[in-house]
């Protein structure tokens, strides 16, 4: 697919603004109608999906060149998937893939962000987004008595990921969760200072090469380990595993589960039984990339033609993937299991939720900006009066963490299997 | 030709160098509109100089006088969904007043609302409901600017006790073409904004008529607009994930679309509903529309609409009725009222939308207004609307039965889309004084054919609003449509200037698709 | 040629008025604005007509006072602000052109009284949205153009209601139809095609806001379009006593919200007692100190489709909602049936006029403001009336909540002996000062009259100046009411 493949929906674009908002029908205040934190933050309309797609437009019909500030306008976007949902209460559009396709476009065409060139040679070099040293990917996992499957079998794979590989702040999460299964009596086993980076993060900021490049090395890594389920704390990437791997035709031949499912299921087996209280109000922010990105890739493959009727319509019928089938109720019912929790929703939940501000590279390239959202998310979870927010992506908890430090806010901030290890 | 030096660097020095752009990326996507696409093959129209966010009044008024400095025209728009947003142009910049958003006051007791252009109509109606009020949302969606002068006309789904635009203004705050700010009524006296009219003649009656200037007579920047009462809850939660959530609507209130057998009867019972005051909502959503509305894909759409076509379409006209209530009595009696005026009208109950869960749907649905782009839009075809003059119910019934009339035969060749042939929307106002209704029309802009009958209807339903009576159209903007209705209609358009000409002595508020004054 | 040959070429002889009693009739009113004569009087019986005499105006640069009402007048908009100007009295142009039962409208001359209009609608089952107790020969037209206060606010959507369409003469000479009415077609091509000149707005502009509050400064309108209303099936009519506003402004808030209320109104005991009562001696001071301070008259009404049904449900919600603002709706008060005063209200005012009977003059100060405002406004009002020794006791208030309860007219109704120079002169005094005091204090003056103009639009320069560009177009010689307003 290719930028040129997008023209109907960027023709078609009727400038609702619906992009812009969640959906109409949830709004309930003044307050938290927005969902895009480009055109909140930067309110040129060239900012929202629209005016993303009016500008791609723009650059196929030749009327524009690259510049710049065209090029900080694409990447100013953590690709959340807000405005996909919005539009497509209405429309039969796929905003997405245009912004997608637009930021590969940049990348063929040689319009590299410096931070993310930086990012990607740091990939290609160390086969990590963080910069580290990919001798040290596995030091997360020091003392953790868990198997390593490139040595030995194990029925469950348990991937990190960049961030909690090289985060050490977030380290005790990522044990935490692997206590948790083996706790259950899962057989999981890690790979330790051999994973390599989903790819996931390579692919949002436009580099497919990278992408299929760690996607097929991933695969064929899980197929020599023989592992039955792929399971990751990182919403980023369960995103690619199970979204990306399987959009670039790729599919994963087992089954993958963010651990908030597979905890989910072992709560419901009896196999974790949270029985101490947690006295707590929390909230919960969905990550995008579990959330709405999240819903399983729905193959199509066809043309928007003209049938009975005048109609255009898709052949053969397209089903849309429209955030309603993302990851929304696991964590949730992880939380309400738990003894003397109180939880508590913000606003903006599920399909429309307000994004931490990390994603699509906005972290790397724009700092500033990426911490501007999470203020917005902190200020948000401030109005439930929780004491924690609890989220379940190293990603949202880094950079909402550090919003709460520069608000200098007393808010709380844990991964949903920090809570539960709590309730065991 | 790149803006005047000096006139960018003074409108730099007022709203920041992040407030403005002259990016050619940033200015195309405020030159594309998509209704231009029907009209000239190309989404595109001209670009801007330069786009600007102001941030306040002050802002905007420091701006225009600059523009009047520097005979720079200026241009605002606020949601920005109508292709008479634009035009940009050599010498024209865009005013985004997306950073003016702040709903300054609602003043439940005296029942109005004060906005700033980009408060969208979902943001205030969220914030009345907690207070068990409501407003009126044009028909095109709550996604659009809550401030009653940006729409084109101001008619929504539940006008029939939420009244239009044109007559929901209250006082306002304007910066006029000279750079002026006028406060109108109350609020120029310096005691509020509950009155928009005088000292002695009101100057509402040059700001706007039934249609909005179209950013065409300076900058309206604040404007308090009446609200209404609404029997819901004060949030009405929401179930489920987008597109298919499940309101909870408490049973008093309820729904029902109901089909007349004639024309006759539909405008019949459409007085008789206006009289009895039970409606919320008489809203003409044609079945089309309500096909499209409560489905999730075009293509389930076009099924529904198949599927309820023999008891709709096949058998009359069609109306939603939305019935609110504050109590079970109240509730009973209008359900017992709409029964016998629809037994005494030969209506019938469209057993779709008497099962529960999809009425609750489509209620919040018109309510809320949120699917304004899903029943047009989705479709991706080239859409007109011809008539929308306003009056009795009856003319405006008959302005629809001269649409679909007009309409029929371009149906049966083929060369527009078979939307049931009525696909006109439109509704009582302020419960049965008036009527409202534009037809609507589909074809597909790829097919010379269909795009010529498109613009052949478009005139021959011009031609029978001359010719018989029927309004000015409400597509008739700009200086080619005002003279060809102006003579026709004491010379408006020849008033208009002048007045046009009194308050912008410089031209500089662009008035493309409002008139122009020759120089 | 003489001018008044000239007008005697336009409307024939018998319509030129030189008579110097009706000259001096005319010369002044019930206010306190300086009298001035007119040249003449003039009485078009037809647009045609009315468009040559404005024609010849500007041509001769005379100016026009249009007047539609009979007298008396109490406002000062009707006596001429310059020497030499012709009176055009329209008061023969009186004929009620059409009753639409259906789409809720009449359509009429400026010369048709409220005395005229009301039996024939109600023939057609209509009623016009009342003013409060007009004089019978007070001019609808004249009425509505003067924006007065309708007793039936769940009616009153926008502040031009119930106005609808007119045809005018702008000081330009120029025929002009506002609203639907502007076309296209003709009016007859128009109701063929089921319009009814119900839209006041064009499609660019809503003229007749220009000419409402104009006080005849614009032009002179010939016919008018006016919203009805239904008249009900079965009405129950309820006062509520109070000595406290606050209460009454809560209920009446929930009456026009959730349009249980058809007329709503407030009354002092003062107004109230005038209303009620004739000269006999000492009933009227029986009645005003047997009555409560304040008087809220409202009627809940039932309509075509089981009217016993609706006014139920409508009166158990009433319970309630008096019940939570901490009042009693009663169906009589000091002897007073509710149902009395709802007859008395749905009609003209009998003669002698209301206003008149009791000191044969009365000076009213009405403005405009949200129900807040207006227990204070009383109270300065209060205060500028004892200050200008005007007798406090004897000060009638009319409340009256407009634009569905947006806001209140709030008026002070001042009776006065005419004859007595003392008095008057302590009212006019008491005017000035207690205007500059309301505004002060959250009264805004949307129909500045005589004496008031100047305050109003000192405070509002960039109306006026607007107002003004608008008068050099639709009277570029300025020869409309010249002096009044801002012009």
């Amino acid at each position: 697919m290719v930028l040129e493949d997008c023209r109907d929906d960027l023709e078609w674009c009727s400038r609702c603004s619906m992009c812009k908002f969640i959906p109409m029908e949830v709004i309930s205040g003044y307050d938290f109608a927005t969902v895009c934190p480009s055109i909140a933050r930067y309110n040129f309309h060239s900012y929202s999906a629209g005016g993303k797609l009016n500008m791609a437009l723009a650059m196929l019909d030749g009327r524009i060149d690259y510049t710049d500030k065209l090029v900080e306008m694409i990447y100013q976007c953590q690709i959340c998937g807000g405005c996909d949902v919005s539009c497509k209460y209405n429309r039969d559009m796929e905003p997405m893939e245009a912004l997608y396709e637009f930021r590969m476009k940049c990348v063929g065409d040689g319009q590299l962000v410096p931070a993310h060139m930086i990012v990607i040679d740091g990939l290609r070099r160390e086969d990590n987004m963080m910069g580290g040293s990919k001798s040290q990917r596995g030091d997360w996992a020091k003392g953790l008595d868990v198997k390593d499957i490139t040595a030995e079998k194990a029925e469950v794979y348990f991937h990190a990921g960049c961030r909690y590989c090289f985060d050490n702040e977030l380290w005790p999460a990522a044990r935490s969760a692997v206590g948790l299964l083996l706790k259950a009596g899962v057989d999981v086993g890690i790979t330790g200072k051999e994973e390599v980076c989903c790819g996931g993060r390579s692919y949002e900021i436009g580099y497919l090469g990278e992408f299929t490049k760690y996607a097929e090395h991933n695969i064929e890594m899980l197929k020599v380990a023989g592992v039955k389920i792929l399971v990751t704390s990182c919403a980023d990437c369960y995103h690619a595993f199970k979204v990306l791997y399987h959009k670039i035709g790729k599919k994963l031949d087992l089954e993958v589960l963010h651990i908030t499912e597979y905890l989910e299921r072992l709560l419901e087996e009896g196999k974790l039984k949270p029985t101490k209280k947690v006295p707590m109000v929390v909230t919960y922010h969905d990550p995008c990339h579990l959330g709405r990105m999240g819903e399983p890739w729905i193959p199509w493959e066809g043309v928007r033609t003209k049938g009975s009727g005048m109609i255009f319509l898709h052949e053969p019928p397209k089903e849309f993937r429209r955030g309603t089938h993302g990851v929304y109720e696991p964590p949730r019912n992880i939380l309400k299991s738990i003894p003397g929790l109180n939880f508590i929703e913000m606003a903006r939940i599920r399909e429309r939720a307000w994004c931490c501000g990390a994603g699509g590279g906005v972290i790397d390239a724009f700092p500033e900006f990426a911490l501007w959202t999470a203020l917005e998310r902190v200020n948000e979870a401030r109005t439930t009066e929780a004491e924690a927010i609890v989220t379940a992506c190293p990603w949202c908890k880094r950079i909402l963490s550090d919003a709460i430090k520069e608000s200098g806010d007393r808010l709380q901030i844990y991964d949903v299997v920090e809570i539960l290890e709590q309730a065991l | 030709m790149a803006l005047n030096r000096n006139a960018y660097k003074a409108l730099e020095d007022i709203v920041g160098a992040d407030n403005i752009s002259e990016e050619p990326a940033v200015l195309d996507a405020y030159a594309l509109h998509w209704g231009l696409k029907a009209f000239t093959g190309n989404p595109f129209g001209r670009r801007h100089e330069a786009v600007l966010l102001p941030g306040s009044t002050e802002d905007v008024q420091v701006i225009v006088k600059i523009c009047n400095q520097y005979k720079v025209k200026f241009k605002a728009l606020s949601t920005g969904w109508g292709s008479m947003n634009g035009p940009g142009g050599e010498g024209v910049i865009q005013l985004d007043l997306r950073r003016m958003n702040r709903i300054v006051e609602i003043n439940e007791k005296a029942m109005y609302a004060v906005v700033e252009p980009y408060v969208i109509n979902a943001q205030l109606q969220a914030e009345l409901m907690k207070r068990g009020l409501t407003c009126n949302i044009i028909s095109a969606g709550s996604n659009t600017s809550a401030l009653p002068l940006t729409a084109l006309m101001g008619s929504g789904p539940t006008s029939n006790s939420t009244s239009y635009n044109n007559r929901n203004i209250l006082g306002v705050e304007w910066v006029l073409p000279n750079g002026e700010i006028l406060r109108t009524g109350s609020l120029g006296s310096g005691v509020g904004w509950f009155c928009g009219d005088g000292p002695g003649p009101s100057l509402r009656g040059i700001m706007r008529g039934y249609k909005s200037p179209l950013g065409g007579l300076g900058v309206f920047t604040k404007a308090a607009t009446k609200v209404y009462h609404w029997p819901g809850p004060e949030v009405v939660p929401v179930e489920g994930a987008s597109p298919g959530y499940t309101p909870k609507l408490p049973d008093i209130i309820s729904a029902h679309y109901i089909t007349f057998p004639s024309w006759e009867r539909f405008t019949e019972a459409g007085y008789k509903m206006g009289e009895s005051e039970i409606a919320l909502a008489c809203d003409k959503l044609p079945p089309w529309m309500l096909a499209l509305n409560l489905t999730e894909n075009a293509r389930e759409g076009i099924r529904l609409f198949s599927e309820i076509r023999p008891q709709t379409v096949d058998k009359g006209i069609s109306v939603l009725v939305v019935i609110g209530a504050d109590s079970q009595r109240e509730f009973d009696y209008k359900e017992k009222v709409l029964k016998r005026i629809t037994s005494e009208t030969g209506g019938e109950y469209l057993p779709l939308v008497e099962e529960p869960a999809t009425r609750k749907k489509l209620i919040w649905h018109r309510v809320r207004a949120t699917t304004g782009a899903r029943e047009t839009f989705r479709l991706m075809l080239s859409q007109g609307a011809s008539f929308g003059s306003c009056d009795s119910w009856e003319f405006a019934v008959n302005e629809a039965r001269e649409g679909a009339r007009l309409k029929q035969k371009y149906i049966e060749k083929g060369l527009l889309v078979d939307d049931g042939v009525d696909n006109a929307w439109g509704t009582l106002y302020e419960h049965g004084h008036m009527g409202h209704m534009d037809e609507l029309y589909l074809s597909d802009p790829t097919d010379p054919a269909s795009k010529q009958a498109a613009f052949t209807l478009m005139e021959e339903t011009t031609r029978a609003c001359m010719e018989k009576a029927l309004g000015c159209p409400q597509t008739v903007m700009g200086d080619r449509g005002h003279d060809l209705f102006g003579p026709r209609m004491n010379n408006y358009h020849l008033w208009v200037r002048k007045f046009k000409k009194a308050l912008d002595p410089n031209g500089v508020s662009e008035s493309t698709n409002y008139i122009t004054v020759p120089e | 040629m003489g001018k008044k040959e000239e007008l005697t070429e336009i409307v024939g002889s018998q319509q030129v008025i030189v008579n110097t009693h009706s000259i001096e009739k005319l010369s002044r009113d019930e206010s306190f604005v300086c009298p001035t004569r007119p040249a003449f009087i003039v009485k078009p019986r037809n647009t045609g007509e009315v468009q040559l005499i404005v024609k010849w105006a500007n041509k001769t640069l005379t100016p026009l006072v249009p007047i539609s009402s009979g007298a008396p007048h109490f406002r000062g908009d009707s006596v001429p602000s310059v020497d030499g100007a012709v009176i055009v009295d329209l008061s023969e142009m009186n004929k009620i052109m059409r009753i639409d039962r259906k789409n809720r409208v009449a359509m009429i001359e400026p010369g048709v009284t409220f005395g005229a209009l009301c039996p024939e609608l109600e023939k057609e089952g209509l009623r016009p949205n009342m003013t409060l107790l007009p004089r019978p020969r007070k001019s609808v037209v004249g009425s509505v153009l003067e924006r007065e206060p309708v007793l039936m606010p769940k009616y009153h959507w926008d502040i031009i209601d119930p106005l609808a369409c007119t045809e005018v003469i702008f000081g330009s000479g120029d025929l002009y139809r506002t609203g639907a009415a502007s076309g296209p077609g003709t009016i007859e091509e128009q109701w063929k095609s089921g319009e009814a000149q119900k839209s006041h707005a064009e499609p660019m502009a809503d003229w007749c806001r220009i000419l409402q509050g104009a006080q005849g400064t614009m032009g002179i309108i010939t016919w008018a379009t006016i919203r009805c209303e239904l008249i009900p099936n079965l009405e129950e009519p309820f006062m509520v006593g109070s000595q406290n506003l606050p209460s009454l402004f809560e209920l009446i808030h929930w009456l026009v919200r959730l349009r249980l209320a058809d007329e709503c109104l407030v009354l002092n005991n003062v107004s109230l007692a005038h209303i009620l009562t004739r000269q006999r001696r000492g009933e009227y001071e029986r009645l005003r100190d047997r009555l409560p301070p304040w008087i809220l008259f409202f009627c809940i009404s039932g309509y075509e489709y089981y009217p016993e049904e609706k006014v139920s449900y409508q009166i158990e919600k009433l319970t309630d909602l008096a019940r939570r603002a901490g009042v009693k709706p009663v169906k009589e008060i000091a002897k007073v049936p509710a149902q009395t005063l709802l007859k008395i209200v749905q009609k003209p005012s009998e003669e002698p006029y209301w206003k008149l009977r009791a000191k044969g003059s009365c000076y009213d100060i009405f403005c405009l403001a949200t129900y807040d405002r207006i227990p204070e406004l009383i109270q300065v009002m209060n205060i500028a009336a004892e200050e200008g020794d005007c007798p406090v006791a004897d000060m009638g208030i009319y409340l009256q909540p407009i634009v569905q309860g947006t806001s209140y007219h709030c008026e002070f109704n001042l009776f006065f002996n005419p004859a007595n120079a003392a008095e008057v002169s302590r009212l006019r005094n008491l005017s000035q000062q207690a205007i500059k005091s309301l505004m002060d204090n959250g009264a805004f003056f949307s129909r500045p009259y005589g004496t008031w103009v100047d305050v109003v639009y000192e405070r509002d320069a960039e109306t006026a100046s607007v107002l003004k560009k608008i008068k050099a177009i639709l009277d570029p010689n300025n020869i409309m009411n010249p002096g009044k307003l801002c012009f």
